[in-house]
């Protein structure tokens, strides 16, 4: 649905070149959730926002359903726009509106459906995000997590193809995070809607994200499905991130390590797998001890995964080749 | 000067009364105009501000310093070189018709400079928006920006119009008419103190008057 080819970009802060976006090129399916992670600074706002040419890359091919809108005029831009939801971290919304008269703003100025079809509308997305009850309110008298609801509810409003989330859980709370998470998840499988979102927090990503991309520097540095790029990350950036999550194996075993008799391997399961007796039939299996020694249990969006390093006594390599007849990957981190 | 001294029957009420009207004319088409004109001056000032949408730097500079010169002229001084302008644009230069030219100018740019402001003060983020819905410019400013200002843009018309009352009064030099024309004629240059004293409370209590209905106003429009 979304390609993007070659991007650059840079800024000039006080006549000095400063490189936001480096040769991007990414392809997003269709229907898809696409998390793009990255810490502040890293172009990850400048690149959502060429996907909307709310910036403009010096160079490269954004392609919508493989028209390149970079060469659109105004006029087409703007009704290609309203095709496309935005969703921001302060929420955007318009303080003299109510919060239906800011779910019918983006109708408004579409200007294509009637009165009567507009309430009908507001009505519909009010009831979609659980807001019908404070309809008349406006934004000052809610709270944040009610502000992005309206937010998501204006977006979804001319029937975008594509929903742009601009850090949008980032000034919430935690609990209300997982609220519009879920929001976000139900509305992608309701209307099949494609999702791009930007975040600095590994925990988003990780709860509604089918792939992912690592931006760096204005680079790409890793891309894949987020099961992947989480539980075997290659790129620094993205093992650090990883790592301050929490929720991953990390070797943190240092000072420890003299002390350990045998081979230190370090087990990945995934959907089923996660739920086999694995680690008990193999020791049983070849008769040696494994001990477990860091493990992390969770779930990546619906996919039940568990990272486990354990150390084994006796011989590594015949271990490894039991353990991914058993669909287990297996790494050896130290003999 | 003892107020138990003053002859208040040397006041003719029928003239305070006359004058009050005048000034109120004034004020109101002078404000009326002044709105017209610094609305779209502050707007266009706004948009091609840096970083704006319109940003455009010689632009910006330009319409910036015509607006400073214009406001750097004491009142007095531009009440008297616009004279030839009046008079082609209302066909004299005296009385209530010929001080609203001058009100107009001293006060428009004053006014866009307010303007200006006050849409600074709207969020840059809910341009990004409007924008990201596929807003026109026009759509931007009447939608948005405007609406989002209105506090800001009423408090700046209760400053104006406070401003264009003494501005007023200063227009009794050229014969402009109104209670800053009655308080030079008489309370100054008659040395009828009585007029000067009510003169000035008639100015003083329309100024208040003005900046209550102002603040109700604000605070009508305020959502925040």
């Amino acid at each position: 649905m979304i390609a993007l080819h070659h991007l650059n970009k840079t800024y000039r802060v006080d006549g000095r070149a400063v490189p936001a976006l480096r040769d991007i090129s990414l392809e997003i399916a269709s229907g898809e959730i696409f998390g793009i992670i990255g810490r502040s600074g890293a172009g990850k706002s400048t690149l959502l926002r060429t996907l909307n040419l709310l910036e403009r890359p010096d160079s490269g091919q954004v392609l919508l359903d493989g028209q390149d809108i970079s060469a659109l005029n105004a006029a087409a831009l703007r009704a290609q726009r309203r095709g496309i939801g935005m969703v921001f971290q302060h929420f955007n919304l318009l303080s003299h509106r109510s919060v239906a008269g800011n779910i019918r703003f983006p109708l408004e100025l579409a200007g294509e459906l009637s009165t009567a079809a507009m309430d009908a509308r507001v009505a519909e997305l009010l009831e979609l995000v659980s807001l019908s009850a404070q309809a008349s309110q406006y934004p000052a008298q809610l709270s944040g997590g009610q502000k992005q609801r309206v937010g998501i509810a204006r977006a979804l409003a001319n029937q975008p193809r594509l929903l742009l989330c601009d850090e949008a859980t980032s000034a919430l709370d935690p609990q209300t995070t997982q609220s519009i998470l879920q929001l976000l998840l139900d509305i992608n499988r309701r209307f099949g809607l494609t999702i791009v979102l930007i975040t600095h927090e590994m925990a988003v990503v990780r709860a509604i994200c089918d792939r992912v991309a690592v931006i760096e520097a204005g680079e790409i540095v890793e891309s894949g499905a987020v099961a992947e790029v989480f539980l075997h990350p290659q790129h620094a950036a993205t093992r650090s991130m990883v790592a301050e999550d929490g929720h991953a194996a990390e070797l943190d075993l240092a000072g420890k390590l003299g002390q350990l008799a045998g081979t230190l391997l370090r087990l990945t399961f995934v959907d089923a797998t996660t739920y086999e007796p694995v680690i008990a039939e193999v020791g049983q299996q070849l008769q040696v001890p494994i001990s477990i020694l860091q493990g992390s249990v969770g779930r990546i969006k619906d996919r039940p995964y568990g990272q486990l390093i354990v150390g084994l006594q006796g011989d590594a390599t015949l271990a490894q080749s039991v353990f991914s007849a058993r669909g287990v990957r297996c790494e050896v981190l130290s003999a | 000067m003892n107020p138990s001294t003053f002859d208040w029957s040397l006041i003719d009420w029928a003239d305070i009364w006359l004058a009050t009207q005048d000034t109120l004319i004034m004020l109101g088409v002078s404000l009326g105009f002044t709105i017209l004109l610094g609305l779209p001056l502050g707007v266009l000032l706004f948009l091609l501000g840096p970083r704006q949408l319109l940003a455009n730097k010689p632009a910006y500079a330009l319409l910036s310093f015509i607006v400073n010169a214009l406001r750097s002229l004491p009142f007095v001084i531009l009440l008297i070189v616009l004279i030839p302008v009046t008079v082609k644009l209302v066909g004299t230069s005296i009385g209530v018709a010929g001080a609203i030219p001058p009100l107009v100018v001293g006060a428009a740019p004053f006014f866009a400079r307010l303007v200006e402001a006050a849409l600074r003060e709207v969020d840059r983020g809910i341009i990004e928006a409007s924008q990201a819905m596929g807003a026109t410019l026009w759509q931007i400013i009447t939608r948005a920006l405007l609406p989002e200002a209105l506090p800001g843009l009423l408090a700046a018309s209760t400053v104006t119009a406070v401003t264009l009352v003494s501005y007023t009064a200063m227009s009794g030099v050229i014969g402009g008419g109104g209670l800053g024309d009655l308080a030079i004629r008489y309370g100054y240059q008659r040395f009828q103190t009585e007029v000067m004293v009510v003169t000035v409370l008639a100015l003083l209590i329309l100024v208040q008057l003005l900046q209550m209905a102002g603040d109700w106003l604000v605070k009508r429009a305020a959502r925040k």
